[in-house]
């Protein structure tokens, strides 16, 4: 018995070991430096958005309607003559509050369930991975689409719709990952110790499953942050009292001839977000888990 | 090989009932009474209580949901609550358009993703290779429809070389496809390069290397074969993935296919026509997945069947 409590605490520090060198090997690998300072930039800009913004996002101004970028408004302005830079400055708080939210519940969904899944297999098992795969069927904006037109607009029905539909993939991983980590001798330790599924799950099994999962999740930030954007231009995400990079794409649409600006700095704002998630993404891939290295 | 496919049927149907389950249960996870929100606020109680008598919303969930899915059976999707045009029919008008879009999406994608994925894994760490592994992340960071507006910006109001909308010519298609098949191409540059590291570095393309075959031939005719397997497999997800982007490219650029029928009616919240649309979308996405593992099975002989 003391045999495989030694077992237990080894792979314990294993773990524990893991968790320290990772941020010191992350700092040496260039793609997850650069992906580290592009989403340290845009949390710093989110948090600071009211002392960096030159100007008051809402703030309307005709005369200036549609100004090109210059000395005084560096990214122009749109038809109603507010500040396009001010604008994606406030605009980066929502969009990295819902990336962030949305695969915390996406997470903690496909968590639960593929923990299930894997651990208690069976029926159980086959009955949560057919749900998981009739739920895959359906492509995510479109059910996201959907739930929104049955609960009507607003961020709040946003998250609800993307956190619903996005779960899937985490299921899938972590099931994987409990199928293989089940087997184990230290699992058969922890049992041969008595001890309950709950503490195995979520004490033994769980921690392990952390690598893959912190990859998953850092990689998978960028696809809310990108839907909602999408439902936000198709007119569903946020009111107009409220500053999204998708809706000013949305509004900046119609006037796409005449001021290209209006549309070209949000999506640009959305795509240097989304690269420095999947350049960390890749990093920590690189870092955590060497087997899948490119 | 015929008890593989129809196992892999088999495998389906729980699915499929599945999916007729979680789109049944759109209908109930309104806030309130359905036939409410199709009517709107300003109803009358009286319309409300007649629609949900004509919907026979008055009986039981299950008794309902038997209903509707033997009415599903026999190709009977219900009608549209706009114009009360059947929903099979007038949906299945507008496919074509969209899998016309959907196949030049993956034409592009896989052009440019086969290529530049195999370049970057014979140069690695070469200029070529950063370039080509810059070119995927971008790809995959771009959202589709800010792409389909610079695209219209540069092609269409600038250069005038292409038309921002419509349909019915290859110029048509080009703009859309470039759109929707910039991300896939991202991710099929990203699979090609690893799956052709993994196939490079396995001993037989060592021992072909070792017969002095020549670099092309151990590249094209031994490495590649084995390297494109498992981007097939991605073939079926990027269908589906196709299948949800086409919603806002087709709006982007006006492309009268079933992905913007969709989103009008969505606006309009026509509820037979979305879970029409809902259920099509997922059925598809189900029979290209079968396609695509039949075929799979198919071409790699080390799949087995039973």
């Amino acid at each position: 018995m003391e045999k495989y409590e030694d077992k237990l605490k080894a792979v314990s520090a294993d773990v524990q070991g893991l968790r320290t060198g990772t941020f010191k090997r992350l700092l040496r690998n260039p793609t997850a430096l650069i992906g580290m300072i592009i989403i340290g930039f845009a949390v710093f800009v989110a948090i600071f958005a009211p002392y960096l913004a030159p100007y008051d996002p809402f703030a309307m101004s005709l005369p200036r309607s549609h100004e090109p970028p210059s000395l005084e408004h560096p990214l122009g302005t749109d038809f109603f003559g507010r500040d396009i830079l001010s604008r994606i400055i406030h605009g980066t708080r929502i969009s990295l509050v819902m990336g962030v939210i949305v695969v915390a519940i996406r997470a903690g969904i496909g968590i639960i369930l593929g923990l299930i899944a894997g651990f208690y297999r069976g029926i159980v098992e086959s009955f949560i991975m057919r749900f998981t795969d009739a739920v895959i069927a359906f492509p995510a904006i479109v059910l996201a689409l959907a739930i929104m037109a049955f609960r009507g607009q607003g961020l709040f029905n946003v998250m609800i719709a993307l956190s619903v539909v996005g779960w899937t993939g985490y299921a899938r991983l972590v099931r994987g990952e409990v199928l293989s980590l089940r087997e184990r001798e230290y699992i058969t330790a922890a049992r041969a110790l008595g001890m309950r599924d709950f503490r195995i799950i979520f004490r033994h099994i769980l921690p392990n499953c952390f690598a893959s999962i912190v990859i998953f999740a850092t990689v998978g930030i960028a696809a809310p942050i990108i839907s909602e954007a999408g439902l936000s231009f198709l007119g569903l995400g946020a009111r107009s009292d409220q500053v999204t990079w998708g809706f000013m794409l949305s509004t900046g649409r119609q006037y796409l001839r005449d001021a290209w600006w209006t549309v070209t700095f949000p999506g640009l704002a959305i795509m240097v977000v989304v690269l420095g998630f999947n350049l960390l993404g890749d990093g920590l891939r690189d870092v955590l888990d060497p087997r899948l290295r490119e | 090989m015929y008890v593989y496919i129809l196992k892999r049927l088999m495998q389906a149907i729980p699915v499929l009932f599945l999916v007729t389950i979680i789109v049944f249960s759109m209908m109930f996870i309104l806030p309130g009474c359905p036939a409410r929100t199709m009517l709107g606020e300003e109803a009358t109680p009286q319309e409300v209580a007649s629609l949900r008598r004509a919907m026979g919303l008055e009986r039981p969930i299950v008794v309902q949901y038997a209903e509707w899915v033997g009415n599903l059976l026999r190709g009977d999707f219900g009608r549209s609550l706009q114009d009360g045009r059947l929903v099979f029919p007038t949906l299945i008008s507008r496919l074509p358009a969209t899998i016309e879009l959907l196949i030049a999406s993956l034409i592009v994608s896989f052009t440019i993703g086969i290529p530049i994925g195999i370049i970057s894994s014979l140069r690695r760490n070469k200029p070529s290779d950063i370039f080509a592994r810059i070119f995927a992340l971008l790809g995959i960071s771009m959202p589709n429809f800010w792409v389909g507006l610079m695209l219209i910006l540069i092609f269409s109001y600038h250069l005038q070389w292409l038309p921002a909308t419509g349909r019915g010519t290859i110029a048509n298609l080009i703009l859309p496809a470039i759109a929707l098949g910039t991300a896939s191409a991202g991710l099929i540059t990203r699979l090609m390069r690893s799956t052709m590291l993994e196939v490079i570095g396995l001993d037989y393309i060592r021992t072909a290397r070792a017969k002095g075959l020549r670099q092309s031939i151990v590249v094209y005719k031994h490495a590649l074969k084995n390297a494109l397997l498992p981007v097939l497999t991605v073939v079926g997800l990027q269908m589906g993935y196709g299948l949800g982007g086409s919603v806002i490219t087709e709006t982007v650029f006006a492309y009268p296919g079933i992905g913007r029928f969709a989103y009008q009616r969505l606006m309009q919240r026509d509820f037979p026509m979305i879970m029409g649309n809902l259920l099509l979308f997922a059925i598809m996405f189900i029979v290209i997945n079968i396609i695509i593992d039949i075929l799979y099975g198919f071409l790699d002989p080390r799949i087995r069947y039973d």
